[in-house]
């Protein structure tokens, strides 16, 4: 099996954190305002609570400040942060009433006679790219997250929107890198169903 | 192209595999299989569209910045931690 190419935003961590390591000022600088950008970007689409967001920066401000000066792998810093981020976010989490407990069958998001996967395309003609800087596509996607239990919408930002390879996320999760792709499989589809019914 | 309105079983094992075809996870003789099947499929095909669509849309989320106000908040958490704790780390022990 292939695995993704490292990206570049992974390969900017690892510069940064080696030169914060050694006393640059303005890494360290950058690194601890891109551990709050996560932090931010987490709280906001994984827990949905804005409120708490400014806390998790915090937690993620000091963590990364603490933890750099140590670190023997730089590589590893991405997924600690992450981890570091996720466990922020839960900490100061409290449960939302009607959150779903778990992702819908495939039998329920598949294709079938009335099911919400018809022929249909909401926009036929439009290129990936276009539909993606359609703000009201956006709005929908960021609805469609919330359809999704709070483990599978942490690996779809994580993946998707972060970069991350699947055994990065396997380690910020805390699960296989199989069964990382087994459940980020089934989180399209049903996102893919939810954008499908709100376009109607 | 006609569409079913039910998936067959050999499309629905196609299905269980689309994510890893998009994400080049698969062998070059599954990747070839899977890719056959969708060009000749229009359920599938369509499926493997939506999917496309919805991962370009989640990447262009994970571009989102905070806003101004959240990382001036932000810089100043920095400055507040640097005058407090020094503006370079300690260097690493020799090994």
């Amino acid at each position: 099996m292939k695995q993704r190419m490292v990206t570049k935003t992974g390969d900017e961590y690892t510069d940064l954190v080696r030169s914060a390591a050694t006393g640059d000022a303005e890494a360290l600088g950058r690194l601890l305002m891109r551990a709050q950008e996560v932090a931010w970007r987490f709280s906001t689409s994984v827990c949905g609570h804005a409120d708490d967001a400014e806390d998790a920066m915090q937690e993620a401000l000091i963590k990364t400040y603490r933890y750099v000066g140590r670190i023997r792998e730089p590589e590893a810093f991405r997924p600690w942060l992450y981890r570091t981020v996720r466990n922020a976010c839960l900490m100061g989490r409290r449960k939302k009433a009607g959150e779903p407990a778990r992702l819908r069958s495939l039998d329920e998001v598949l294709p079938g006679p009335d099911g919400p996967m018809r022929p249909d395309a909401p926009h036929p003609g439009k290129n990936p790219e276009q539909l993606a800087d359609n703000a009201g596509l956006r709005r929908r996607l960021r609805t469609a997250l919330r359809t999704l239990p709070g483990p599978s919408r942490a690996i779809v930002f994580l993946r998707e929107m972060e970069g991350l390879s699947t055994r990065e996320v396997a380690k910020v999760m805390g699960i296989s890198e199989d069964n990382v792709k087994t459940r980020l499989h089934r989180a399209r589809v049903q996102l893919q169903a939810e954008l499908g019914r709100g376009a109607k | 192209m006609t569409v079913p309105t039910r998936p067959s079983a050999r499309c629905r094992a196609l299905l269980q595999e689309l994510s890893r075809y998009l994400d080049g996870d698969l062998t070059p003789a599954r990747r070839r299989t899977v890719e056959r099947h969708i060009n000749a499929c229009a359920c599938c095909g369509d499926v493997a569209a939506r999917l496309r669509r919805t991962m370009a849309a989640c990447r262009a989320e994970g571009k989102r910045r905070p806003p101004r106000d959240v990382m001036s908040r932000a810089a100043a958490r920095i400055r507040a931690l640097v005058a407090r704790e020094g503006p370079t780390l300690a260097p690493r022990p020799a090994k």
